[in-house]
């Protein structure tokens, strides 16, 4: 068995050992989530439609968002920029440098929080409702790519967070404004794109590209036009740009890790 | 008076150490604002299009677009006032013992705890609300109180506010008396928070249903009654009725707090040193 899921095992069986305080945690989380979603989906159902979008549609777009990044979020603990920043400040990170095991390896086996699934499970049951809502015709292709857009999405979103625990290396605490991509990036993809101002729009297309990863693969979905008028094959890029940013990502933690010299602790 | 005040100013001490943390939570609040502002804005069009409306003269629910743009950069201003992301350092002082120490102060708990509370608050307040509510008037062009009377009702409605506030959390991290699994249990309080307090959503906007669970519970008099105040989006009446809503829950809670605090301390045993 790879070591990294060797490591990972360990975790969950920690992780299990208070099963009371795990579930109160899972339930917890969960509440937190669904409330949230209520609140927003209840306000809008005042309105009726976003930007052209109704409730269920906008409720898709939050299910594909909240599934993705609740699965990034277990599988990325270890490049959570607060817990990395941790790892960093109590010299943790050095010890993993001396030993002869991959670094990526240790990090991503350092934490491995299975209490995200409960925001995993909010999300499906999100998208299952909004579904049983909406009219969408499904082909084999659409049943088929739907996992490969949430995995695409795992992949960005986990370049965000290695990213900004690349950042740490500088820093060393990490920087609140990294949630402007992480978690800002969730907020702002579970409503049409056409929402937001162009220029805004413009920063989450070219610079950081998350508009390919949920907005564009829900108009295939849902049968939508495109009315920002992009070529035919934008809806489709998702894994590609998830696994290209991922690959990015990986470069600027390299740079990262060459300045970094230890905390002295 | 005296502790009060001076436990207050070290805690304001404290938070104005950190200027990096403030500036970048800074601009994660503004890029926040901005999100949700843009969504009204979508909101709003989207519903005044389709029913032959002008948006920026309709009303939802007796608010309109300038108010509901308002709404999103004042809940952003009092996020950190209001402790809303999260407030567990009592908690964390019973888990880790340093309560002991805190007992031998001739203080009621509540009250020093309250005072330090008080403290957090205005440092958040000088540190990020204000910056959020400059930038929401420079960039959006928020409207700010005019009047003297909007002014002193809306700093009302923000002290009531935050003894609500501060009254809930405490309650909810004195059960750590009984329990180390609060965090838990409280992740899924401050859910209900976020959801019928009126801060992801102004309330009216709300079906009814959820608008009447909300309103038996202390949360509305946190957000939506000092946002209210802050837009003017009430009658006189409605306010002093909302402000007298604030003080009963504070009121509440308080005795609430003090019974669950007895309790619990005569049952607390502490651990090591």
């Amino acid at each position: 068995m790879p070591l990294v899921l060797r490591l990972i095992g360990v975790q969950l069986r920690a992780q299990m050992q208070y099963r009371a305080s795990f579930w109160i945690d899972v339930f917890g989380t969960f509440v937190l989530q669904i409330t949230g979603i209520v609140a927003i989906l209840g306000g809008l159902s005042t309105f009726g439609a976003v930007a052209g979008w109704t409730i269920s549609e906008v409720a898709f777009l939050y299910g594909m968002v909240e599934i993705s990044f609740g699965l990034m979020d277990m599988i990325f603990s270890g490049f959570d920029p607060p817990w990395f920043s941790n790892l960093v400040k109590q010299g943790q990170f050095t010890q993993l440098l001396l030993r002869p095991v991959g670094l990526w390896t240790q990090v991503l086996g350092s934490a491995f929080l299975l209490r995200r699934l409960a925001r995993v499970g909010q999300g499906a049951l999100v998208l299952v409702v909004a579904l049983s809502q909406l009219q969408v015709e499904w082909t084999l292709v659409k049943a088929l790519y739907l996992p490969l857009v949430i995995a695409g999405q795992v992949m960005c979103y986990g370049a965000l967070f290695v990213v900004g625990s690349a950042i740490v290396f500088w820093t060393i605490d990490s920087v609140e404004a990294i949630n402007i991509l992480t978690y800002g990036s969730t907020e702002m993809t579970m409503y049409p794109m056409t929402v937001y101002p162009d220029w805004l729009r413009n920063i989450f297309t070219f610079a950081v590209p998350t508009i390919f990863m949920n907005y564009f693969p829900a108009l295939y979905f849902l049968g939508k036009p495109d009315p920002l008028g992009f070529p035919a094959f934008a809806p489709f890029i998702a894994p590609f740009v998830g696994v290209a940013m991922l690959i990015f990502s990986i470069g600027v933690f390299r740079i990262g890790l060459r300045h970094y010299q230890g905390t002295g602790t | 008076m005296g502790p009060m005040l001076a436990l207050a100013g070290m805690t304001i001490q404290r938070q104005v150490t950190y200027r990096i943390a403030t500036l970048s939570g800074l601009a994660t609040n503004i890029f926040f604002g901005l999100l949700r502002a843009s969504v009204m804005v979508a909101l709003y069009t989207g519903f005044a299009t389709a029913n032959g409306l002008s948006p920026d003269t309709m009303l939802m629910r007796g608010m309109s677009m300038r108010q509901a743009v308002d709404f999103t950069g004042i809940t952003q201003a009092i996020i950190v006032y209001m402790a809303l992301f999260g407030w567990w350092e009592f908690m964390d002082q019973v888990r880790t013992g340093d309560i002991g120490s805190e007992l031998l102060k001739p203080m009621n708990l509540y009250v020093s705890w309250l005072a330090r509370d008080i403290g957090r608050a205005l440092a958040g307040l000088a540190m990020r609300g204000a910056p959020i509510l400059l930038v929401f008037v420079l960039l959006f062009g928020t409207r700010l109180p005019k009047t003297i009377e909007h002014w002193l009702t809306f700093a009302l409605a923000m002290m009531l506010g935050l003894w609500v506030s501060f009254g809930w959390r405490f309650l909810l991290n004195l059960f750590s008396f009984w329990t180390v699994e609060v965090r838990g249990i409280g992740r899924a309080v401050f859910g209900f928070a976020y959801m019928f307090s009126g801060f992801l959503m102004p309330l009216r906007f709300m079906p009814d249903w959820i608008r009447a669970l909300a309103w038996a519970t202390p949360f509305p008099a946190t957000i939506t009654v000092p946002v209210d105040a802050f837009l003017g989006v009430n009658t006189p009446q409605e306010m002093a009725g909302y402000l007298l809503i604030q003080a009963l829950w504070g009121l509440v809670l308080a005795l609430a707090c003090q019974v669950v605090m007895r309790r619990g301390l005569r049952k607390l045993v502490i651990q090591g040193g």
